[in-house]
């Protein structure tokens, strides 16, 4: 869809959703918003009943016919909703949301726009360069005030299944290793060893169980030189442990090729951690920490399986989708056996 | 003399980047990072994507063959369906035999490995060691540096 028609569209859905017949959309642009929607910028001008002027910026956020993963749009949505608002957690408001797609061909929902960049290279940047570990200390803190929430205080429950203190960690376990089976890209020695490794040793039962982002890092994190500014992608969130998240947001994936040792380019992990354990109320545990630490070497194979599988069979052409299966299975599985510590020295 | 493959490709590369620099459009710039994503690994692959697999072969071919005469029963003739498959080495050295080759030992490993682990053979830590070890090679063999940014 090119620009002035996803303009004409977001126009004409926005002055009917808001009676607002004379509402104008200007600026529309696709941007760079994660592999599983399509994300479009827009400023949507209006005036209200009394003839007051109103402008916003508005993000879409749309499900493509072929998504990179399984995501929930409804949980996504419900996650913004429950979470907008509490203290020390920054998000987009969630306005509207539409399941039948009518406006655009393919369901989607709107929420507000907000200052800053997701861009990781932009740390590197002269503007962040004594903003760098501020920025990357405030995410840690975020990510530990998302586990120190009651989930039934806000009433996540009511959409998301919270799984047994004891097996949160075979649930998630169990859905990545079907994702992975039903996009077989052929044998995976390494990850099946993996997958039975951390079947044998499984970590100890959650305290408590908590919400988890399940995709939280550097790429998902809204920031300007004044700070993170908002949390994106939610669409993996449910129920579960929090080390979960901890050990995804510090993976190897997710760093610098300038300061591979280091979180954001500038964080020890060491430091990551305390920053956390100062919001979420909660220690880390080192067991439980290293079994999700190796768990997210499957999940990301997953991920990179059910990329090169879309591609592969033809649901998208999205170059993206293919290179990052090719590119990025190989490094992970070396990644896994160095964790696993099962090489001679 | 023909300008071997990777100059060409790394001409190309030169050329996506000047492109790039030129454009302020996020998607568009993320197609161009895309392309020259794809034309990097080609370049890296052209001329050791048959040798690496080969050398692959020939590492799980030993091991398969090793691990079979620990086994028996269903499970050593698994195997050694495996090694007749690939008896005599691939059909040919396009890289999708030799793949597929791979595929059939990587497989086989699979089920060794899981019988290893939990095996009392005494000979099975040692051949579990070199398993692991193969499959880091393997593994590296298909690094393509996956780093985020």
């Amino acid at each position: 869809m090119d620009p002035s028609t996803f303009a004409g569209c977001a126009a004409a859905y926005l002055a009917a959703a808001w009676s607002a017949p004379d509402l104008g959309v200007s600026n529309a642009r696709r941007i760079l918003g994660g592999a599983s929607r399509h994300t479009w910028s827009i400023d949507a001008t209006w005036r209200d009943a009394a003839g007051e002027s109103h402008s916003r910026g508005l993000i879409f956020r749309l499900d493509p016919p072929s998504s990179l993963l399984e995501s929930n749009r409804g949980t996504e949505y419900a996650a913004y909703r429950a979470l907008c608002g509490l203290p020390g957690i920054p998000l987009p408001e969630p306005l509207l949301i539409e399941d039948d797609g009518g406006a655009f061909g393919m369901p989607f929902f709107v929420m507000q726009r907000l200052d800053g960049t997701a861009w990781p290279h932009e740390l590197l940047t002269p503007a962040f360069a004594d903003r760098r570990d501020p920025i990357v200390r405030q995410m840690f803190r975020i990510l530990g005030t998302i586990a120190s929430v009651d989930y039934q205080v806000i009433g996540l429950d009511r959409v998301l299944t919270p799984p047994p203190v004891d097996a949160a960690w075979a649930v998630e376990l169990e859905r990545w290793e079907r994702t992975l089976h039903h996009h077989d890209l052929g044998p995976m020695p390494i990850t099946s060893a993996l997958i039975r490794e951390l079947r044998r040793h499984p970590p100890p039962p959650v305290p408590r169980i908590g919400v988890v982002h399940g995709d939280y890092r550097v790429g998902n994190v809204l920031f300007t030189p004044d700070g993170v500014t908002g949390i994106l992608d939610w669409e993996m969130t449910h129920l579960g442990d929090p080390h979960e998240d901890l050990a995804w947001s510090m993976a190897r994936n997710w760093r610098s090729r300038a300061s591979p040792e280091l979180i954001g380019s500038v964080l020890d992990p060491a430091d990551a951690l305390g920053e956390w354990e100062t919001t979420s109320a909660e220690r880390v545990n080192p067991e439980s920490l290293r079994w999700w630490q190796l768990f997210t070497h499957v999940k990301a194979n997953a991920i990179w399986a059910t990329a090169a599988h879309e591609f592969s069979t033809g649901r998208t052409d999205e170059l993206m989708f293919g290179t990052m299966g090719w590119r990025n299975t190989g490094t992970q599985e070396k990644w896994a056996l160095e964790d696993l510590g099962v090489l001679a020295p | 003399m023909r300008p071997a493959p990777p100059i060409v490709i790394r001409g190309a590369l030169k050329t996506l980047e000047e492109l790039a620099a030129g454009r302020t459009d996020e998607q568009e710039i993320s197609r161009i990072l895309g392309l020259m994503a794809l034309l990097s690994m080609l370049e890296d692959e052209w001329d050791v994507g048959a040798s690496s697999r080969m050398t692959g072969i020939v590492r799980y071919t030993d091991i398969v063959r090793r691990g079979s005469a620990l086994v028996d029963g269903a499970r050593r003739e698994q195997l050694d369906r495996a090694l007749a498959t690939i008896d005599g080495g691939p059909p040919d050295l396009r890289i999708s035999s030799l793949e597929a080759s791979l595929d059939v030992l990587r497989k086989a490993i699979t089920d060794l490995q899981g019988w290893l682990e939990d095996s009392h053979d005494p000979a099975a830590p040692a051949l579990l060691a070199e398993v692991w070890q193969a499959e880091y090679e393997d593994a590296r063999a298909d690094d393509r540096n996956g780093l985020f940014w």
